[in-house]
C-alpha cells in the first residue's frame, strides 16, 4: 500500500509540474506587453527596457520557463504582480481558505442532497419519485451557475431581504454562492447514486440476501449501500475540480475575495502572472483531491486494496 | 390470423434489413421526452435563424426613450440600458450562442476521436504519449484552462471557440479510447486487414463507426455544457467582444442593473437554461435509444 501511495504521490507532482510547463507556455504566448500596459504611454523607452530586464521579460521562452518553475517548486514563489507589485503568494494565501471552504462546501451539499435522492429514486425506480429526481438532476445540470447566483441575489437579498448580497463575513455570506456553486453537482451525483444503486440491486448478493430472509431494511442499509456508494466515491473527486473551478465566476458574482476573483480581476487588468499563479494553485489543489480520493477508493473498497497489494507484489 | 402471421413475417424481416442507425432513431422518436427536448432546440434554432423575419426591431438600434423599460406591449421582454429591444437581442443572441455551442463542441469531437482512435489502434508509446497528455490537461479544471486560453487568444468568436474545444477534448478521447482498446482483437479488423486495407481505412472505416455511439451521447450532452461554458465566458468578459447580443455577455452587461432592471438578467438566463435543458433532454433520450438495456 505504502508503495501504492509514493507511486501515486510522485506521479501527481509530475503532473502539477508538466501542468504549470502548459499553463505558463500558453500565458507565455499572449498578445501584448505587460510593460506596455502597465506603464502606458509617459514612459520612456529606456524606463521600460529596465522594467522589462527587471522582471527577465527580455530572456529567451526557456530561460523564462526555467525560472519561473524554480521559483514555484523550489521557492513556493508565483511571482510578482504587475499591478500591485506585491508578491502573488502571499495574497493568494491569504484568499485560499475562502476559496477552499466554498469548494469543500459544496461538495458537502452535494452528498448531503444527491446522495438520498439517488437512492429513493433508485429504490423507487420507474415511480414519480424517480421521474421527479430525474427531472431535478436534469434542470439542475442545465441551469448556467452564475446565472443561478444572480437569481439568488435577486430574490433572497432584493425581495426576501433575507441575506446579504455580496461581501464577506458570517456564514451568511456564504449561503448563496455555496447553494450556487452546489447546483451543477447535485444533478450529476444524483445520477450517480442512482445507476450505481440500480447496478447493485441485480447483483446476486441481493437476491440471496433476500432469499436467505434478511429484512428489507438491513438489505439496503447493508448490502446495497455499502457497495452502490464505492463508485459515487470517485466522481465526488471528479465534482470537487468543478466546484474549485467554478467558485472563480461564483466569487465575482458575490464579490467574495477568493482566488477567483483575484484572477478575474487579473483577467481584466492583463495581469498575468495572477492569472497563472491561480490556475497552477487550483490545478494542484484538484489533483490533490483527487488523488486523495483516490487512496481513500482504495482503502474503502478491498477488492481494490488486494488488486494493489497484488500489484504491489509482482 | 393468417394474414397477421405474414404481416409480422415481413416486418421482421425488414426489421432485419434495417440499420442500427433506424433502429436507434426509431428507438428516439417513440421517446417523449427526448422529442419536446428535440422540438424546443428546432424551435429555438428557427427563431434564431429568422429573428430578422420575427421582429421589427435591430439588435443593435439605440431608442434612449425607452431605456431599462420592463415588458411592454411593444417590447415584450422589456429593453436594456441602450432601449435595445430584449427579445429580439435575445433571438439574435441565439445565433451566437448555438452557433459556440455546436461548434466548439464538434471542434472538441473531431480531435477527440482522432486522437482516441489513434490511441486506442496503435497503442504502445502512441496510445502513452496522448494519455500522458491528456492526464496534464484533465488535472487544469475546463473553465480554468479555458479561462487561460480566452486570456491569451483575446476576444473573439474564433478564439472563444478554440478555448472552449480544448478542454473538451480529454473526456471524448478517453471513452473512444476503452471502448477501441476492448474492440481491437475483434475478427472483423483481422478480416479488414487481411484484405489488404490501409490503416487509415481501417481505423476511419471499420473501427470508429462500431465504437463511435456511446461517444455522440457524450458530444450531445457537451453541447449544452460548452454553452453554459461560453455564457461564462463571455459573463466575465473573455468570451465573444462586448456587445455582441450573445446571451453570456447579455447577463454580462446587465449585472449593473440587477437593482433597477432585473428583467435584463432574468431573461438571457432562461434562453441559456431551457436550450441547454432541451439538448440535455435530447442527449438522455439518444443514451436511452443507443443502450435499450440502460432504461430498464
Amino acid at each position: 500500500m505504502a508503495k501504492y501511495i509514493i507511486k501515486r504521490l510522485i506521479l501527481c507532482i509530475v503532473v502539477i509540474f508538466c501542468a504549470s510547463i502548459v499553463i505558463f507556455t500558453i500565458m507565455y504566448f499572449v498578445p501584448g506587453d505587460p510593460v506596455e500596459i502597465m506603464m502606458g504611454a509617459n514612459a520612456t523607452i529606456a524606463e521600460k527596457d529596465a522594467m522589462r530586464h527587471e522582471w527577465g521579460l527580455d530572456q529567451p521562452y526557456l530561460i523564462q520557463l526555467g525560472s519561473f518553475l524554480y521559483n514555484v517548486f523550489i521557492n513556493h514563489e508565483l511571482g510578482i504582480s504587475y499591478t500591485y507589485n506585491a508578491p502573488i503568494t502571499t495574497e493568494m494565501m491569504s484568499r485560499f481558505p475562502r476559496t477552499l471552504f466554498i469548494g469543500i462546501s459544496c461538495i458537502i451539499v452535494d452528498v448531503i442532497l444527491s446522495i438520498p435522492l439517488g437512492i429513493q429514486a433508485a429504490l423507487k425506480q420507474g415511480k414519480w419519485q424517480d421521474r421527479v429526481s430525474t427531472i431535478f438532476a436534469m434542470a439542475c445540470v442545465s441551469v448556467p451557475d452564475f446565472w443561478f447566483a444572480l437569481m439568488l441575489v435577486i430574490l433572497f437579498s432584493q425581495i426576501l431581504h433575507w441575506l446579504p448580497s455580496y461581501g464577506i463575513g458570517g456564514l451568511q455570506y456564504y449561503i448563496m454562492p455555496i447553494m450556487a456553486n452546489a447546483l451543477a453537482g447535485i444533478g450529476g451525483l444524483l445520477r450517480q447514486t442512482r445507476s450505481g444503486m440500480l447496478d447493485v440491486m441485480k447483483a446476486d448478493y441481493i437476491t440471496t440476501a433476500r432469499a436467505k430472509g434478511v429484512p428489507e431494511k438491513t438489505v439496503i442499509h447493508k448490502h446495497m449501500l455499502n457497495n452502490a456508494l464505492i463508485p459515487v466515491i470517485t466522481v465526488i473527486g471528479g465534482h470537487f475540480g468543478r466546484a474549485v473551478a467554478g467558485t472563480v465566476i461564483i466569487e465575482q458574482v458575490f464579490s467574495i475575495p477568493g482566488i477567483g476573483q483575484y484572477m478575474l480581476n487579473a483577467v481584466n487588468t492583463r495581469d498575468y502572472p495572477v492569472i497563472r499563479g491561480g490556475v497552477i494553485i487550483l490545478a494542484a489543489t484538484t489533483s490533490v483531491v483527487m488523488l486523495l480520493v483516490d487512496l481513500v477508493y482504495a482503502v474503502v473498497d478491498p477488492r481494490i486494496k488486494a488488486q494493489y497489494i497484488g500489484k504491489a507484489g509482482q | 390470423m393468417v394474414t397477421t402471421k405474414t404481416m409480422t413475417a415481413e416486418t421482421h424481416i425488414r426489421y432485419k434489413k434495417e440499420s442500427q442507425f433506424m433502429q436507434v432513431l426509431k428507438r428516439l422518436a417513440q421517446d417523449r421526452f427526448a422529442m419536446t427536448g428535440l422540438g424546443i432546440l428546432i424551435v429555438i434554432i428557427l427563431l434564431s435563424t429568422f429573428a430578422p423575419v420575427i421582429t421589427p426591431y435591430s439588435a443593435n438600434a439605440f431608442d434612449p426613450k425607452v431605456a431599462l423599460q420592463g415588458s411592454s406591449m411593444a417590447h415584450w421582454l422589456g429593453c436594456d440600458k441602450f432601449g435595445r429591444d430584449m427579445l429580439t437581442r435575445l433571438l439574435y443572441g441565439g445565433r451566437y450562442s448555438l452557433l459556440l455551442g455546436f461548434t466548439a463542441a464538434a471542434a472538441s469531437a473531431v480531435i477527440g476521436l482522432v486522437l482516441g482512435a489513434f490511441a486506442g489502434y496503435f497503442g504502445g508509446w502512441v496510445d502513452n504519449l496522448v494519455m500522458r497528455f491528456l492526464d496534464v490537461l484533465q488535472a487544469i479544471p475546463g473553465m480554468l484552462l479555458s479561462i487561460c486560453i480566452a486570456t491569451a487568444l483575446g476576444n473573439g468568436f474564433l478564439n472563444t471557440i478554440i478555448a472552449l474545444s480544448i478542454g473538451g477534448i480529454a473526456g471524448i478521447t478517453r471513452m473512444l479510447r476503452a471502448r477501441i482498446m476492448s474492440e481491437r482483437k475483434s475478427e472483423y479488423l483481422e478480416a479488414a486487414a487481411s484484405i489488404n486495407c490501409s490503416t487509415s481505412r481501417i481505423i476511419f472505416k471499420h473501427l470508429l463507426p462500431n465504437t463511435v455511439s456511446p461517444v455522440i451521447v457524450n458530444i450531445t450532452m457537451g453541447i449544452g455544457a460548452t454553452i453554459m461554458q461560453a455564457a461564462g465566458l463571455s459573463y466575465i468578459g473573455l468570451g465573444v467582444p462586448v456587445g455582441t447580443p450573445e446571451w453570456g455577455a447579455m447577463l454580462s452587461e446587465g449585472r449593473a442593473y440587477i437593482q433597477s432592471a432585473p428583467h435584463l438578467l432574468l431573461w438571457p438566463g432562461v434562453f441559456i437554461a431551457v436550450t441547454v435543458l432541451a439538448i440535455n433532454m435530447l442527449g438522455d433520450g439518444l443514451r436511452d435509444a443507443m443502450d435499450p438495456r440502460l432504461k430498464k
